[in-house]
């Protein structure tokens, strides 16, 4: 087993250590605390860290492993000496942070296979083809990748099995939860499945062979945060764009633009208000005319078109920010209409027009450069991560995956939570009254993330930004905006019955495969949770809702971190 | 190391890094076999090898997570400090983090805390005793400007830099660069042996102290000779000069810093010099290596205050924007003209200006890390695949020097001086109407 030592961190037995070099190699194997220390960094999407970023809880162990054979030794090895573990890949946003420290972390960095098949619009990727690489290889073929908004530095593999998977471009893109295909899977007893065609050794082009399907049993809807075992390989899905090569960037660093192709056009329509913006919505839907639609809140779209904080922050005092970045300007379309052929293009470009006339909304003007830069971050998501620009803190809200019809409301809702606090003087950074990032997915249902910008320096700002962020489900719970897309770990089990015994079900799955719960998580499910407990979490509702409770809660939050 | 030792802006630089990986690659690859930003990182390929990593540590350290470690002090060595991470981070994060600083900040407090690893008190050992980080006898250090006649004083000092001067076969190139000049009617100072280390790799080590005393020294040479500019053939040293003494406090007035090869296609454009076409790579295309310190890292610094203010209930913004280092004003293009100037077309690497990727020959990797070092070049020679060229040139020695040493036939590693050196001829002034004082100055 394992010394402890202080700050919840334990050592590694010689025996484990032994068996793990000789699977791996020492170079491989680390215990180093220093080695150890970016994989207990708490920071990025997500989370609130306390007065310094390093978690309480730190990994036992971080190995490297090449291949999957060498993932599934590690995992059995982990099972002979009583450790768990946790797969990390880019580990953006900490997400790759072990929750026990007992646990192993599985640094997936080797193995970045990454193989094209442009014939099946698809590729075959290991957890470290990050989606720069991917979209890179991609565009060799006139394809692309669906890229988070974890940046271009995400693991798609990782994004389509573990982590929701959601990010700008879904509307032509889909999104990662449905874009995985085959799979190869080590199970937290450390077995090597396949599944879909490659079941079948007949490639990857198939999510699910003969039978009942697995990808969602396996990812559930949010994913498998890492609870349910190491995905190794899958395919991808792939979309076709209409330009092949690289991308013409232009410009300096930071502002990186891109040159707008042949029968492409950026185009921003600022609606007078969100009933109309949610009508106009659904026509543009509807004529399937848009390749990418996309709400920012004003002001991120200022920090997209500001080289720094200090011009954003200057801009915006002196109002010179475009139309687009100013706060009353929230009711509005990014779109992009990327076309085949001319013809085609001044059908999308007119049809767009009237549309978006037609429901009382007009076209900012935009700058060429301004235009090249929305057009870079549209075809590559490079300046989303700029959400962290600001105060270097952020966290998310309940997201909403729904119809449309729920635009407004979102919005309404995102006002509720924010804009006391985002208003100047407010325990927040100032901001846009809701902070909505909101987009289609595939022509049909609207996602929305109500982003929270806090202070991470200030524990009062900290403690608001966790306010902000569980009284986003407090309210969810009392009115419902839709179905709630971030609903992670416990959160799920105080949701209860509203979302189908959902909890309940994948609880099943993951006692199946992982019964003494070696695969360690917090963003999965709660396992062996005893019935009584599953039925009474539900009723806990009023409490967790009382302001009373949640401004305690946020408080110890603010403090302790999350 | 305890949380005083480090500035507090520093400190919270380093606490803003939200471990997004940016650092580790190029904003913008073209494809996946080269899309990495950090030769450190692809060595070490624990998360400490990055930029990020590297500013979690020293962030540990800092608040008393843990003490430093070997292995630690092993994945620092491995960095380059090539400042590719720099340009990559603020891409998104502009005035937050600043990784590069941070990492000199990291460095500097190592060696404040008696921490700097044995190799690079070695290195700096070497540089007090000889005025070089190959601890070659100083005797010989001028031995290229054999039978070349200097003045004791005169308007423009030339420096050649620890790795020409002790590279052989770099001797004649630059013995014939130098005549040129002189024959075109330049008048030149030159140190001779009592030219030293200009402090690049002292700073880059962490040695700040002995850093600025090498530049004081340098300073006070160039002065003593009457030198308003300085022509420099090395890298590292105009990176020194235009990014690092500014750093120091150090007073540079009057005194004007250039790389070779923006001193010859000024001279060229002024008719003091011409560059025939190159009888044996005219009409020819080869690949253009940018060296990170001639590149990204010459990029001047500015004098200003460097803090962060904040401001909008915790936006935290730059109080001089202006003096934000984002890669933009280094030496990218003299090079390229030059070799325009002898009919030679560059093709450009998939890594190239900005967005270069680190040799390995720099921030005390080749001297302590060699295997670290190797790889670098290795992985830099790789991309020279993905072109029709089979040549990779660089204007500077030290790159040159060692890719040259890695390089597999038929891809050959070329000094820019080699090239140079056979087609650079002067122009008298009957011809231009232009004096070499006017020229030159």
């Amino acid at each position: 087993m394992a010394a402890k030592t202080g700050r919840h961190r334990l050592t590694l037995s010689p025996q484990a250590r032994s068996e793990l070099e000789t699977i791996l190699g020492a170079r491989y194997v680390t215990d180093d605390p220093a080695l150890m220390s970016g994989y207990a960094w708490n920071t990025g999407v997500g989370k609130i860290p306390s007065g310094d970023k390093f978690t309480s809880i730190w990994p036992i162990a971080v190995v490297l492993p090449a291949t999957t054979e060498e993932v599934a030794a590690v995992v059995k090895c982990c099972k002979r000496h009583g450790l768990s573990f946790r797969p990390h890949s880019t580990g953006y946003g900490s997400m790759g942070c072990v929750t026990s420290p007992d646990s192993i972390c599985i640094d997936l960095r080797r193995m970045d296979h990454l193989e094209i098949l442009p014939d099946d619009r698809m590729a075959v990727i290991g957890p470290y083809a990050t989606a720069n690489q991917l979209q890179a290889e991609a565009r060799k073929h006139g394809l692309t990748c669906h890229v988070v908004g974890a940046g271009p530095a995400h693991s798609p593999l990782a994004s389509a099995t573990s982590l929701i998977g959601v990010g700008i471009t879904s509307q032509f893109t889909s999104a990662n939860m449905r874009n995985m295909l085959a799979w190869e899977w080590v199970t937290p007893e450390g077995e090597i499945i396949r599944g879909g065609s490659a079941a079948s050794d007949l490639g990857w082009y198939a999510s699910d062979g003969p039978g009942p399907g697995t990808r969602g049993l396996l990812r559930g809807f949010f994913g498998g945060g890492g609870g349910i075992g190491v995905f190794t390989r899958i395919g991808i899905k792939l979309f076709p764009i209409n330009q092949k090569g690289e991308m013409q960037t232009v410009g300096q660093v930071p502002q990186l633009r891109s040159v707008l192709p042949a029968h492409t056009a950026l185009l921003h329509a600022l609606f007078p208000d969100y009933e109309a913006q949610r009508a106009a919505t659904f026509d543009l839907l509807q004529d399937d005319v848009c390749t990418v639609l996309l709400r920012m809140p004003p002001n991120h779209i200022g920090w997209t078109l500001t080289e720094t904080n200090a011009e954003f922050v200057r801009r915006t005092r002196d109002g010179t920010l475009p139309e687009p970045a100013q706060l009353h300007n929230g009711a509005s379309w990014t779109i992009l209409i990327a076309s085949r052929s001319a013809a085609e293009h001044r059908w999308r470009d007119e049809t767009v027009r009237d549309i978006v006339i037609r429901h009382g909304g007009h076209f900012a003007v935009l700058q060429q450069e301004e235009e090249e830069l929305l057009y870079h971050n549209f075809a590559t998501s490079q300046y989303v991560p700029r959400v962290l620009r600001a105060s270097g803190g952020i966290t998310t809200s309940f997201g909403v995956l729904d119809s449309f019809h729920f635009l407004p409301k979102a919005v309404e809702m995102g006002e509720m939570m924010l804009a006391k606090d985002s208003a100047p003087g407010g325990a927040l950074c100032e901001g846009s009254p809701d902070e909505q990032w909101i987009w289609p997915h595939e022509g049909r249902y609207m996602w929305g993330e109500n982003i929270i910008h806090f202070d991470a320096t200030s524990e009062a700002s900290r403690a608001a930004g966790a306010l902000a962020l569980i009284g986003h489900f407090a309210a969810q719970w009392k009115d419902p905006v839709g179905m709630t897309g971030l609903l992670v770990g416990p959160i799920q089990d105080v949701t209860g019955p509203r979302i189908g015994k959902a909890p309940a079900f994948a609880r099943k799955v993951k006692t199946y495969f992982d019964k003494d719960d070696r695969s360690k998580t917090k963003e999965y499910v709660i396992p062996n949770m005893p019935p009584l407990v599953e039925k009474i979490l539900p009723a806990l509702r009023p409490v967790f809702s009382n302001q009373m409770v949640l401004r305690a809660m946020s408080k110890m939050l603010g403090k302790n971190g999350m | 190391m305890n949380d005083a030792s480090l500035p507090g802006e520093r400190l919270a630089s380093m606490d803003r890094c939200t471990r997004c990986s940016q650092c580790k690659f190029v904003p913008v690859p073209k494809s996946k076999a080269h899309m990495s930003a950090c030769p450190s990182m692809d060595f070490v390929e624990f998360h400490a090898g990055s930029a990020s990593g590297q500013l979690i540590m020293a962030s540990g350290i800092a608040h008393g997570e843990f003490g430093y470690t070997p292995s630690m002090l092993e994945t620092v060595s491995a960095c380059t400090m090539c400042g590719a991470c720099d340009t990559a981070c603020k891409v998104n994060f502009a005035e937050i983090v600043e990784p590069l600083d941070g990492l000199y900040a990291l460095r500097a407090r190592m060696v404040a805390d008696g921490q700097s690893p044995k190799r690079h008190r070695e290195v700096m050992d070497k540089i007090a005793a000889f005025g070089n980080s190959q601890g070659l006898p100083r005797s010989d250090r001028a031995n290229w400007a054999s039978g070349l006649a200097f003045l004791p004083r005169a308007d423009i000092l030339v420096h050649v830099g620890s790795v020409l001067s002790y590279d052989t076969g770099k001797h004649d190139s630059l013995q014939a660069i130098v005549r040129t000049l002189q024959q075109a009617g330049l008048s030149l100072a030159y140190l001779g042996q009592d030219e030293g280390s200009c402090g690049m790799l002292a700073w880059d080590l962490g040695y700040h102290k002995q850093a600025k005393a090498l530049a004081e020294t340098f300073i006070r040479q160039v002065r003593q000779a009457g030198a308003r500019t300085v022509v420099t053939f090395s890298s590292s040293a105009i990176s020194v000069y235009r990014s690092i003494y500014p750093r120091m406090g150090i007073d540079l007035s009057g005194i004007r810093f250039l790389h070779f090869t923006e001193f010859l296609l000024a001279l060229t454009a002024k008719g003091l010099v011409s560059l025939t076409p190159s009888g044996q790579y005219a009409g020819g295309t080869v690949a253009f290596h940018d060296t990170c310190k001639l590149g990204r890292l010459t990029e001047p610094y500015q004098e200003a205050d460097r803090s962060v203010t904040k401001e909008m209930g915790g936006i935290f913004a730059s109080r001089s924007p202006q003096a934000l280092h984002f890669s933009r004003n280094g030496i990218y293009d003299a090079p390229r003209a030059l070799l325009k100037h002898m009919g030679i077309e560059v093709e450009e690497l998939e890594r190239s200006r900005e967005f270069s990727y680190c040799c390995g020959a720099q921030g005390g990797v080749k001297e302590t890390l060699p295997a670290a070092a190797k790889m670098a070049a290795r992985n830099r020679l790789a991309e020279l695949q993905e072109t029709e060229s089979e040549i990779l040139v660089s204007a500077c020695g030290n790159c040159a020097h060692h890719l040259g040493k890695h390089v597999r036939a038929p891809a050959t590693v070329i000094d820019l001086i080699d090239i140079l050196a056979p087609n650079l001829a002067p122009c008298s002034s009957r011809e231009t109407g232009v004096t070499a004082t006017e020229g030159a100055c």
